[in-house]
């Protein structure tokens, strides 16, 4: 039996006789389903990591990603390692070197007097360039260490003054940070601004363009489909063409539209950011919104809603009580399997340069930096925001289907 | 005769065992089974739901779902032109000795095991050309001739016709001609009668009998029906969760059953010489139907819809504190009956009318009939105990919803004690109500259905099909229910049904329905013993009843010549 089961990789199940069983709800026998795909929950792992690294991004960052926190000493900086050893000892506490920027030594007096070796040497140093890569020099002598709960900036950890409640909890305590100037990670830009902390930053933008973007589309859909699918008849092909000829219109031309659109009137980077949620969500109603057309077509013929019928339900009761908790399992994961799309929509138009622009962190900006061949040359590290996009993609999409999976624990019960 | 190096049987199984890798963990759906079919043997392999009957013919074809392991050491030996060949070691091509050459298989649905969009001919032709080598026009002639053989009008016509466009007697035929076109050595039917009604049922039975016959090939023929294994069974292998717990010939397990299980599968059968003598006298009727006609829009819109008229011009009276059977074929219209009397059907004419109600319940019509009101009057039990319960609200909440939705009860705990009094005498456990639809077994849930009915203290209630998707065992105890609610509370109870010895064992009054018309009402005795009709005559005559056969012996040889089966002498269970 054991044997049996680890040839299947499954860990032992819930056992028939057991009450909690019998008494579990639609969520735990979703959780226990769900729990069974390896891929999922490493996934759902990641992925909340990143989520909670995205949403308290200003904690976990070591520097202010703004223009604020810019370091002027160490612009186009490598990333600064942090080690437990070296040559002069062992550390508990982990450090770092300190790195000063390498003068390029002019000899004046060479190229006062003309000479052409000198002249060679000077523009091959690469002071004259302003795309080459800063030379810094180690310091192998002078540790840094790091410090943990250090102060530095404030920031609001919470803040929904802008959902109009009087909430703003500030802070000014980070998760890490270093002795003598700042750590950089992931190495800065050209501004100085830290890698790593414009990346935590710009996941939870991104996160909340998608989530606004999701909220729309489901609004739209959850009325298109559920007017089309509970009507039915006449309502329903109207619905359902107008549905049709939404979605027959390439995405992106209508994208770039909205977005030179957007952009004839003046708007507040946020204000621009939220128009732009609004115009991926309101355009992609068209799949979700005839899924669920039909699922309320098939639901709706159920037995069980007769039954409530017949139990002298009224029709408010009928949809509230058994149709509307039918399909919640659905929208969820439909939604999730949905993230990716709608945070690579708004990539792709940062990426053109048509959704958010600098200064706004938010994963397309980065993405859209990366393209630059002076980066892809001098500054690979910028290449993180890439590597980390990846990920969150790649865990929401695992997520997404092991939930699929697992969404609909009655559809074997037969 | 025998040789010793050819395999005496023609499938011989031995030690099978099969598991199901489920949610609920492994569940063992065969355990050790043996089961051994010679040439030309009908095996009748009799069991409930979950016996691991199915599984067991599906992993001759290897046909097992994906989450079934078949655990070492189950042999399955066949005799492949008379060469052993171990069915569990095939790979690939090799699948195909099994998979029509040797063995065929008959499926419940015969709708669906044909491709809806490939005409019948092409699929059977196409059959014939891998498995015989057949050309195309030889394949069709020969294909042709199955579809005469099996007694299908108009072969020619019929072989070009899509399935959706067959009845459902004329698809199992169709299926069945497919099965053979292969000339297999053995024939697996898997419940192939179950979804027909009973007279296609007992046409189809002939000529699997005659199929039999003619063609002298073995059958392994799955059922649940003890009634039906007597009519076509040599031997009979009776299986109980996984494992057989009866084996013997058909004489033998069907009129000396050892086991307790056989006996209560045989007690499930129409007992004929046992019916419940008339009510000396009719009481008052509870409703009263006048004139109804239901029909139901086909095809087309707005007033050029065609109109199908499931319910003609019905009147008829339910005496009040009785069951009332409703029989008739599927699309005789006698669930839209049914529900016309819950307000639940469109009706075109005609009235329904509630007596004995505090209030006048009376509707039809012109008259829309308030849904609360009827609702405490009289209530529904389904067919399909899986979709009709909420798999979302725990049974407690189901159970409570009448009463919820209607505002029956001040409090919370009225709602709870009322919950707990109905659960009670639908026999399902208080503890019970706190679990969720999903961990019930199908009887529970139908009793779970109950007692949504009963809950907000009906007069009526239908029950339309109400056991047929249940075992007969489980039916059994399902009938018991019904009954004891009819005495203890008064009860009347519509039984529609299209399994007349479930109307037979139920019911004290019965009423017979074909193509929307009602053809003949009267007690059970005088529709069983003495029916006036001849519609009413042709369907209790095709009850699959256990008839004594003369032994004849399985699997040899000569059986393939017996031309003429004898008269089958028809005798009455009574236990």
């Amino acid at each position: 039996m054991n044997a049996l089961l680890a040839r299947f990789g499954r860990k032992p199940k819930l056992q028939k006789n057991d009450e909690s069983y019998y008494t579990a709800g639609q969520l735990s026998l979703i959780k226990a389903r769900f729990k069974r795909k390896t891929s999922g929950v490493v996934a759902a792992w990641i992925l909340g990591t990143l989520v909670l690294m995205g949403f308290f991004a200003p904690f976990f960052s070591p520097v202010d990603p703004t223009i604020r926190g810019a370091d002027a000493e160490y612009r186009r900086g490598a990333p600064q390692a942090v080690y437990f050893w070296d040559e002069s000892g062992f550390s508990l506490r982990p450090f770092s070197y300190t790195y000063t920027k390498a003068k390029h030594k002019i000899d004046m007096s060479a190229l006062a007097s003309g000479g052409l070796d000198a002249l060679d040497a000077f523009t091959s140093s690469g002071a004259l360039s302003s795309s080459s890569q800063n030379k810094f020099v180690v310091d192998e002598q002078q540790r840094r260490y790091l410090q943990f709960f250090v102060q530095g900036w404030e920031y609001s950890l919470i803040d929904l003054s802008m959902a109009g409640l009087d909430l703003d909890i500030r802070w000014d305590r980070h998760l890490f940070g270093i002795e003598r100037g700042q750590i950089h990670l992931m190495g800065t830009d050209e501004d100085g601004k830290d890698i790593f902390s414009r990346t935590l930053h710009a996941i939870w933008v991104t996160i909340s363009i998608a989530i606004v973007a999701l909220a729309v589309k489901l609004i739209v859909s959850l009325f298109v489909g559920g007017v089309s699918g509970y009507f039915g008849g006449r309502v329903d092909t109207i619905m359902m063409s107008i549905t049709e000829a939404v979605r027959v219109i390439p995405p992106i031309p209508i994208y770039l539209a909205c977005a030179v659109a957007l952009a004839q009137i003046d708007l507040t980077p946020v204000q621009r950011y939220f128009a732009i949620a609004v115009v991926i969500g309101a355009l992609d109603f068209a799949t979700l919104g005839r899924r669920l057309r039909t699922h309320i077509l098939t639901e709706r013929n159920q037995d069980y809603v007769l039954a409530a019928q017949l139990c002298g339900s009224s029709t408010w009761r009928v949809i509230w009580r058994h149709l509307i908790p039918s399909f919640t399992s659905y929208i969820i994961v439909d939604t999730l399997i949905n993230f990716p799309y709608v945070i690579l929509a708004e990539t792709s138009l940062s990426f053109l340069g048509l959704g958010l622009t600098e200064p706004v962190n938010s994963l397309g900006v980065l993405l859209q930096k990366a393209q630059d061949p002076d980066i892809q040359q001098n500054m690979i590290w910028q290449f993180f925001p890439v590597l980390v996009f990846v990920f969150l993609i790649m865990a929401f999409v695992f997520v997404g289907d092991a939930l699929r999976d697992a969404a609909d624990p009655y559809s074997e019960k037969k | 005769m025998i040789n010793h190096n050819i395999p005496e049987n023609l499938l011989e199984i031995r030690d099978l065992s099969i598991d199901f890798n489920t949610d609920e963990g492994i569940v063992r759906a065969v355990d050790n089974l043996n089961l051994s079919i010679r040439p030309g043997e009908v095996m009748g392999l009799v069991g409930e739901s979950g016996s691991g009957k199915s599984v067991t013919a599906k992993s001759i074809m290897r046909l097992a779902p994906g989450n079934a392991i078949i655990q070492s050491p189950s042999r399955m030996t066949l005799n492949y032109h008379d060469q052993a060949v171990n069915i569990l070691k095939l790979r690939g091509r090799d699948l195909r000795l099994v998979r029509g050459d040797a063995v065929s298989m008959i499926f419940q649905e015969p709708m669906a095991s044909f491709a809806p969009a490939i005409r019948i001919s092409d699929q059977i032709i196409q059959t014939m050309q891998i498995h015989l080598g057949y050309d195309k026009d030889q394949a069709r002639r020969a294909g042709i001739e199955l579809f005469e053989r099996v007694g299908i009008v108009a072969p020619e016509k019929r072989f070009d016709q899509y399935v959706f466009e067959l009845s459902g007697g004329m698809r199992q035929r169709a299926m069945i001609a497919m099965a053979l076109s292969t000339k297999p050595k053995l024939l697996i039917a898997d419940e192939p009668t179950t979804a027909l009604d009973v007279t296609i049922q007992a046409q189809v039975l002939d000529l699997m009998l005659e199929l039999r016959e003619q063609l002298g090939m073995a059958m392994l023929f799955i059922t649940h029906d003890l009634g039906v294994v007597s009519k076509i069974a040599d031997n009979v292998t009776v299986m109980q969760r996984g494992k057989v717990v009866e084996a013997g010939s058909a004489e033998q397990v069907l009129f000396q059953p050892q086991h307790r299980y056989t006996q209560r599968l045989l007690d499930a059968l129409p007992h004929l010489d046992n019916l419940p003598e008339a009510p000396v006298h009719t009481p008052a009727p509870l409703l009263s139907i006048e004139n109804l006609s239901i029909s139901y829009p086909v095809s087309g819109k707005g007033r050029k819809a065609e109109q199908f008229t499931a319910v003609n011009n019905i009147s008829l009276d339910l005496p009040e504190g009785q069951i009332i059977g409703l029989v008739g074929e599927s699309g005789s219209g006698k669930t839209s009956l049914g529900k016309a009397m819950l307000g639940a059907a469109p009706i075109s004419s005609g009235t329904v009318e509630y007596h004995r109600t505090k209030k006048k319940v009376k509707f039809g019509a012109e008259k829309a009939i308030k849904r609360k009101r009827l609702a405490r009057t009289a209530q529904l039990v389904f067919q399909d105990p899986y979709s009709s319960l909420n798999p979302r609200m725990t049974v407690r909440d189901i159970i409570a919803e009448p009463l919820e939705a209607m505002k029956l009860t001040k409090s919370r705990a009225e709602t709870d004690a009322r919950v707990i009094e109905v659960a009670r005498r639908c026999h399902i456990e208080v503890e019970h109500l706190r679990r969720f639809p999903h961990a019930f077994s199908g009887g529970q849930r139908q009793r779970i259905s109950i007692a949504r009915a009963l809950v907000c203290r009906p007069k009526f209630i239908v029950a339309d099909e109400s056991v047929a998707a249940l075992d007969v065992s489980i039916q059994a105890e399902i009938l018991t229910l019904l009954k004891e609610l009819k005495e203890e509370l008064g009860l009347t109870i519509l039984f529609i049904s299209h399994d007349l010895s479930v109307i037979a064992n139920l019911c004290d009054w019965v009423c017979v329905m074909k193509q929307g018309e009602l053809v003949e009402q009267g007690t059970v005795r005088q529709i069983f013993l003495d029916p006036q009709q001849a519609y009413t005559q042709k369907l209790i005559s095709s009850i699959p009843l256990l008839e004594s056969k003369e032994k004849c012996p399985s699997g040899s040889p000569e059986l393939l010549h017996i031309a003429e089966r004898p008269m089958p002498a028809v005798s009455f269970v009574s236990i």
